[in-house]
């Protein structure tokens, strides 16, 4: 009995039941990001400060830009929403943080760590495999932004983090969809 | 692709992220229980449904995730303004000089 339950319990990652190689090459590098710790804050801009210092770095506050330090990531995504990637080990430190904040300083902190897979994309092809199913100016996007958008037909959350290297986060269901979206893309962008 | 400004993004973004929302500046009734049957019914339902200039909700649906109002000509389908929700309706002069 006990056996089963640990057999239903096991993380499952929509990912790995696909072979991952398929269009891979020097020009396209697609890679599943290790699972980390991810936050949904909602909270007035003038007390930001605050869950800055609770988060233990930078947050910015204007929509669609991104900070980022050792491992973790801040990022803008609506005039009151922030998302908050931070690594699986110090979760339970930023959400005891937050809950201390949270009895001078109303706010909303949701764990949504298993709401969306990181995908990573990079190499010359990167741009053009995402372009062929975003309809955002990818090529005069800055580094170091990022937004909610559409990929097609799914909504992702897209960022920027060098020229040709893009962080995308997709809801659970829809990652096999978009990884092969993107194999596919990739693989006319190369035709 | 039409681009659409959002007033929370400050950027035009491409349409599909859009969402349509309705008319704006439509104030629900303070007391609703006293208004007859025909005036809720308008409420609810009755929209000026002009062809032309229109102040319309819309929604970043894929984007910022806010409603904001706009100011379209629904026959040309171009966007004239756009502005956060909850501020006032733009004036004619606003509207004509956002034209010119």
């Amino acid at each position: 009995m006990s056996e089963q339950i640990e057999t239903t319990l096991n993380p499952f990652n929509p990912l790995d039941d696909m072979n991952l190689d398929a269009a891979q090459g020097p020009d396209l590098i697609m890679r599943p990001i290790e699972n980390c710790a991810r936050f949904n804050l909602r909270i007035s801009i003038e007390q930001l400060k605050k869950a800055a210092a609770a988060f233990g770095m930078d947050i910015p506050d204007s929509v669609g830009s991104m900070s980022s330090r050792a491992e973790k990531y801040a990022l803008c995504l609506g005039p009151d929403e922030w998302l908050l990637l931070a690594p699986q080990k110090s979760a339970d430190e930023i959400i005891t943080r937050f809950a201390k904040l949270a009895k001078n300083n109303s706010h909303s902190l949701v764990d949504v760590s298993h709401r969306t897979i990181g995908i990573e994309i990079s190499g010359s092809l990167a741009q053009l495999a995402l372009s062929a199913g975003c309809p955002l100016d990818l090529e005069n996007m800055q580094i170091g932004r990022c937004t909610r958008t559409i990929l097609d037909k799914a909504e992702i959350i897209l960022m920027k983090l060098e020229q040709q290297r893009y962080r995308l986060e997709v809801i659970r269901s829809f990652a096999p969809y978009v990884w092969s979206f993107l194999e596919k893309s990739g693989q006319d962008a190369r035709a | 692709m039409l681009l659409i400004d959002c007033p929370y993004c400050k950027e035009m973004r491409p349409e599909v992220e859009f969402s349509h929302a309705g008319e704006a500046h439509i104030d629900r009734p303070a007391d609703p229980s006293s208004l007859s049957d025909e005036e809720w019914e308008s409420f609810l339902f009755l929209r000026s449904n002009r062809a032309g200039i229109c102040f319309e909700r819309w929604y970043h649906i894929h984007g910022c995730g806010r409603y904001f109002n706009a100011v379209r000509n629904n026959v040309s389908e171009k966007f004239i303004l756009t502005y956060p929700a909850g501020q006032k309706r733009p004036s004619d002069a606003q509207i004509k000089g956002a034209l010119s």
